[in-house]
């Protein structure tokens, strides 16, 4: 079925795609994992020590990315600094740009001092030339390390880390703000919205963090720790909590107000978005995601089986939430402003905005990840 | 005693100095027309207009392509330019008098694309264009609606889509 009756003849095309599901979904893992190191930083969560500086890494690798889906959606991206040139206070992505900026800062700084003793010991035995300029011109000419040092860089950190926690929050927030305040679409207008989109994001950013964690931690580049599983997936199964209870209050809330919206919202949920809602990320997604968590609490000793559990809860958490990103942006796209009528959305391989740019755009802060880790090596160093 | 924050503070007076020179900078990067009209830059009016259109008329097709003509004229689709289906006026041939960069798609001859004037939708006036219930029509006359493989353009001649 391509179109079904009651479309105004206006509305037959579906205008955000594919990589306006994607834009959330990298923000989204920005600011998991950026709580994923402010869990140790801030929380003092001690047993987290050993993945809080990769996860910081991850967090600017994808960072660096969030804008991309944006200007290849938009085209003309010579212009896209004109939202911050000439802002308005209408305008929300205005909004994002310095909220973006104000992240990003926060992010290089943090990363720049929790790195700054390795700077310095990479100056001091650089060979020389463009290698030790580099090193130099990143301990901004200050080679004091010393006890002192140390405790004033460990406040800053902290003070950044603090100030970083707002920040993520606020980034992915608006994410969840924007479609919230859309009045004209019943599946997007809800303030459970920002937190449905947060506790999502926590939720993806952290998987992400646990996969990689176990596999750079078995490939010996960070350090080994049952203790700091335990504790990323225990954060995992409480994001997971708290993005089920808001996603369930705002199903529930549809129903039992039984609004005009239920008509509509009803129909795209037994008809429209059953495979992709119901089944994948409700199914796939959260049950055998919040099952596996669950149970995971509760193994004590069995490394080896903990570890494959994780593994497969944190795949199908951030499956869910990319469902969760296709079923709100393409979900609410489906259904006519008559509130009766349907479309469908057809996506295609070599599109501008088709499958393989999404798969590309979202592979690509690997290739940062992979960068930056040949720059700052991400165990604790031992000098 | 060497400050133990020279490092953060190092930092900072870098991040404030950015901030200063984009300030300084911006009187400089706003568009000259911007605020003409209102919160937008003026000038986009203009380069919008001034733009080639891609799609350039039926006329310009007749003047070479006349295969068609007659029954065209006399059909139902007489009024539809023939960009409407033909949406690229050479279809793939760069060296057509007409070939436009952009635009290098061969016709969409799916029932989709018939679909977006002929299937049967409430809010459409009712009789013209002709509007089906495309899968009842198929059902009716034999066909399966679920393959996707059956185009319209199977029994109906495109350009005069009577049978």
């Amino acid at each position: 079925m391509t179109y079904s009756e009651y479309l105004y003849p206006n509305d037959i095309h579906i205008f955000w795609s594919l990589m306006i599901v994607t834009y959330p979904f990298i923000t989204g893992l920005v600011a998991g994992a950026f709580i994923a190191s402010a869990l140790y930083h801030v929380f003092g969560r001690e047993e987290m020590k050993p993945v809080s500086r990769f996860a910081l890494l991850v967090s600017l690798s994808f960072m660096l990315c969030v804008t991309l889906p944006l200007l290849v959606h938009l085209g003309h991206p010579e212009r896209s600094f004109n939202i911050m040139i000439t802002p308005h206070w209408h305008s929300a992505i205005a909004g994002f740009g310095f909220i973006y900026s104000f992240y990003l800062i926060v992010l290089i700084l943090e990363i720049l001092v929790s790195y700054r003793e390795d700077i310095v010991h990479n100056y001091r035995f650089s060979g020389g030339g463009v290698q030790r300029m580099f090193w130099g011109v990143l301990a901004l000419g200050v080679t004091d390390i010393n006890e002192e040092t140390r405790k004033a860089d460990r406040k800053v950190i902290n003070v950044l880390a603090l100030l970083g926690i707002p920040a993520a929050c606020t980034l992915h927030g608006y994410v969840g703000f924007l479609f919230g305040s859309l009045k004209s679409n019943p599946w997007w207008s809800t303030p459970l919205m920002p937190q449905v989109f947060l506790l999502s994001a926590i939720l993806s950013g952290l998987a992400l963090v646990i996969l990689l964690y176990i596999w750079f931690s078995n490939k010996g580049i960070l350090t080994r720790s049952f203790e700091c599983l335990r504790s990323l997936c225990f954060f995992l199964w409480l994001s997971m909590l708290g993005y089920v209870i808001s996603e369930g209050l705002e199903i529930l809330f549809f129903f039992y107000e039984s609004s005009d919206a239920w008509v509509v919202i009803s129909t795209l949920l037994a008809d429209w978005l059953w495979e992709t809602f119901v089944i994948m990320q409700l199914g796939i997604g959260v049950v055998v995601s919040f099952v596996l968590l669950t149970i995971m609490i509760f193994i004590k000793e069995n490394e080896a089986l903990y570890t494959r559990l994780a593994i497969i809860a944190s795949v199908t958490s951030i499956f869910e939430v990319w469902m969760m990103r296709w079923n709100v942006i393409i979900g609410g796209q489906l259904f006519s402003k008559s509130g009766v009528g349907f479309r469908a959305f057809n996506v295609e391989w070599l599109e501008k905005e088709g499958i393989l740019m999404t798969i590309g755009l979202t592979l690509l802060p690997f290739l940062f990840l992979y960068i930056l880790m040949k720059i700052f090596p991400p165990r604790e160093a031992a000098h | 005693m060497v400050d133990p924050y020279l490092y953060i503070k190092r930092a900072m007076i870098i991040v404030v100095a950015i901030i200063i020179m984009g300030l300084g900078v911006r009187p400089f990067l706003i568009p000259a027309s911007f605020g003409q009209y209102g919160e937008f830059r003026g000038d986009h009016l203009y380069e919008e207009q001034a733009r080639d259109p891609i799609h350039q008329g039926s006329d310009v097709c007749a003047g070479c392509h006349d295969e068609n003509a007659g029954a065209i004229a006399d059909g139902g689709h007489a009024k539809v330019p023939c960009e409407t289906c033909h949406f690229q006026p050479y279809a793939g041939d760069e060296n057509h008098p007409n070939a436009h960069p952009e635009v290098t798609n061969a016709p969409d001859r799916s029932r989709d694309a018939c679909a977006i004037c002929h299937q049967y939708l409430f809010s459409r006036p009712e009789g013209f264009p002709r509007q089906e219930d495309m899968a009842l029509h198929m059902e009716n006359n034999g066909a399966d609606p679920t393959d996707s493989e059956i185009g319209c353009i199977e029994c109906h001649n495109p350009h005069s889509p009577g049978m």
